[in-house]
């Protein structure tokens, strides 16, 4: 008779220990299972978390000090980013002119009368898409794009002042320097700027009627480095390339922030004593770690599961086994292998395990979405009021506060998962079968039967 | 033939304490033999020796010529030798076919049959059966193995009267009709009675 066949038919008829032992498995792998679901689903929150909410610096001239004499430029910029881990950078510039034919939401000039009611926030970008508006979420691209490096005379328009001004993607408008806002004598000449892309300003910090029109949002005007670059030029009558509100730089991973930060700091050629370098992953740091503790948290479940299940699996099977003394001295006395014995003793646990398995399967489907979302609520919503105090990207009048949507949660269990609990159970099962059937393995066939007599 | 031989053999537990001595003895096809002898003088010993349970600390063991360490004991217990028990040690998952399948890829049921039990006895679950059923189903294993060495342990140990006598019937025949080599350890002078050489053990004096 095979080993299969006696496996099969030990299963089939000892029906109390096959159903016990089916419900212990079915209960050890649907812990497993959904501290597996919800454990992946958290790395995975992270790690996408770590892409999103990456952290980032900023190299800026320190106005604190009486003289500079190292600037942001270009080449400084093209320094930093030979270094490994950054992604990306956003240079900045801001200035204030005035859109005499453009009409902008109404603030504290517009009240007392006054020629600044049409002035507007001009800010300079590389990459539109980096500036910290857009990169917390807090504005958002409704119509046609972002400002790229490389383009020239381009802008992007709140929703407000399109609508009002009937302005649409691929329009042109025009602004200048007056001696409002630049202090000049004679006004400049005029820059015209094509509407590539208009954002939708969801986010109003403290706008009131005593809030000067310039720091009204909707009333901020995003432009390219070009286009910056030429105001600088007519505003101070140089051909500097330097970057008034320095660059950010943005890391791959925010974890390396700070080894990063080390490299740049350890640039040669560097006058830190005109520059200033601040580091920031506080939106990393604040959404990761009640992640990181989920994370923490389900990995002790597991390996605690893991560690009763083998101790409760190996006493009920050494427990068995001691009733199978007899069984395996029979067996023996026909030649019948050790090694023989004890693979049918696998099998037998084997051929429970599987649908035991598949029984974990719908439970921890149906429990771990829910269970999980329990968890989450419990460790990771209760963040909800967290402030970061200080973005400080670009220097811009708001006070933000961390990004209000939690990042996406929804517990599912991967076929990678499923794989790995899988694994997991058929190695515990291993060690527990092994760990039983040490009563038998250390004995010779007599000592078996002695026994059994 | 000589299908077992036993050369100066020597088994002890604790050494300087032999239970076996210098045992010679030579077992062929076709005979019954009996071992008898007080208890403790090791003739359950002496057949786990026989059966490739145990090894001798001293002396030969040869089946058909071959030293039990060269075939390999577990080839020797598959191949060679089967066991009836006391307590016919059968399967309890198992039906008496079932049983008797453990040894032999034949059809098991034409030998249950044989020995006397029904159809519909030998498809029910084996505690089920009598003991002297069940020690049929034992010896039926034993003789659906093929093996030309039979050993039996005190196998009319638990039986009454009636059916002790059956079951030695059935193993004296298992000798002379299978041409199998019969061994039995037994107290009972009524299964001797029926054996073609009887052997007598002594307690080794301490």
């Amino acid at each position: 008779m095979s080993v299969y066949r006696r496996a099969f038919l030990y299963v089939t008829r000892k029906k109390g220990k096959t159903g016990l032992l089916l419900l212990i498995l079915t209960i050890l792998m649907t812990l497993i299972l959904m501290g597996t679901a919800i454990n992946r689903t958290t790395a995975q929150a992270s790690a996408r978390l770590r892409e999103e909410l990456g952290g980032y610096f900023k190299i800026m001239p320190d106005y604190r000090k009486m003289s500079i004499n190292q600037r942001v430029d270009q080449a400084l910029v093209d320094r930093v980013m030979e270094i490994n881990g950054i992604k990306a950078y956003n240079a900045l510039d801001v200035h204030y002119l005035t859109v005499g034919e453009l009409s902008l939401k109404p603030g504290r000039f517009t009240m007392e009368g006054d020629s600044k009611a049409q002035m507007a926030r001009f800010l300079g970008n590389t990459s539109s898409e980096l500036h910290e508006y857009f990169y917390l979420k807090l504005f958002s691209l409704a119509e046609g794009r972002h400002i790229e490096p490389g383009d020239r005379g381009k802008a992007l328009l709140s929703k407000t002042i399109a609508e009002q001004n009937g302005l649409k993607v691929g329009d042109v408008f025009s602004a200048r320097m007056t001696e409002e806002t630049a202090g000049a004598e004679t006004p400049g000449p005029d820059f015209y700027f094509d509407v590539i892309g208009i954002y939708d300003e969801g986010y109003q910090e403290g706008t009131n009627q005593n809030t000067p029109e310039c720091d009204i949002t909707s009333n901020f005007i995003f432009i390219d480095a070009a286009a910056s670059q030429a105001i600088k030029e007519q505003e101070y009558g140089s051909n500097s390339l330097a970057f008034r509100g320095g660059a950010v730089f943005f890391v791959k991973d925010p974890k390396k922030l700070d080894d990063i930060v080390a490299d740049v700091e350890d640039l040669e050629g560097m006058d830190w004593e005109s520059l200033r370098l601040t580091a920031n992953n506080s939106a990393y740091q604040s959404c990761m770690e009640p992640l990181e503790r989920l994370e923490g948290m389900t990995s002790l479940l597991v390996g605690v599961i893991v560690i009763i299940g083998v101790v409760l699996l190996s006493l009920l099977l050494m427990l068995w086994e001691r009733d199978r003394i007899h069984e395996a001295g029979v067996l023996m006395s026909f030649g019948i292998s050790k090694w023989n014995i004890l693979w049918q003793h696998f099998l037998e646990c084997m051929a429970v395990f599987l649908p035991a398995f598949c029984l974990a399967l719908v439970i921890s489907m149906s429990l771990s979405g829910w269970i999980g979302g329990w968890l989450y609520d419990g460790t990771v919503a209760r963040e909800d009021d967290r402030q970061v105090q200080e973005y400080g990207m670009a220097n811009e009048p708001i006070s933000l506060k961390a990004l209000e949507e939690q990042p996406a949660f929804e517990v599912k269990l991967s076929l990678s998962g499923a794989a790995l609990s899988g694994g997991v159970g058929v190695l515990l099962i291993g060690i527990c079968v092994g760990a039983a059937f040490l009563v038998i393995v250390r004995r010779k066939p007599r000592e078996l039967l002695t026994i059994m007599e | 033939m000589t299908a077992l031989e036993v050369k100066d053999v020597f088994y002890w537990y604790t050494e300087g304490r032999p239970v076996l001595q210098g045992i010679n003895l030579s077992f062929e096809k076709g005979k019954m033999y009996v071992i008898l002898g007080p208890s403790g003088c090791g003739k359950t010993t002496l057949l786990s020796l026989l059966g490739g349970l145990d090894v001798p600390n001293k002396g030969q063991i040869l089946s058909e010529g071959r030293e039990l360490s060269e075939i390999g004991l577990e080839r020797y217990r598959h191949e060679r030798v089967s066991f009836v028990f006391q307590n016919y040690n059968l399967i309890d998952y198992m039906t008496p076919e079932e049983n008797v399948a453990l040894t032999t890829k034949q059809e098991p049921l034409s030998t249950l049959l044989q020995l006397g039990l029904t159809p519909e006895e030998a498809k029910r679950n084996v505690l089920k059966l009598s003991g002297g059923q069940q020690q049929r189903v034992a010896i039926a294993r034993a003789l659906a193995s093929q093996a030309p060495v039979i050993l039996a342990d005190e196998p009319t140990g638990n039986l009454d009267r009636a059916t002790a006598q059956e079951i030695t019937a059935i193993l004296k025949s298992a000798a002379k009709e299978y041409h199998r080599c019969v061994i039995v350890v037994t107290h009972s002078n009524e299964v001797a009675e029926e054996a073609d050489v009887v052997i007598r053990l002594e307690a080794i004096s301490k």
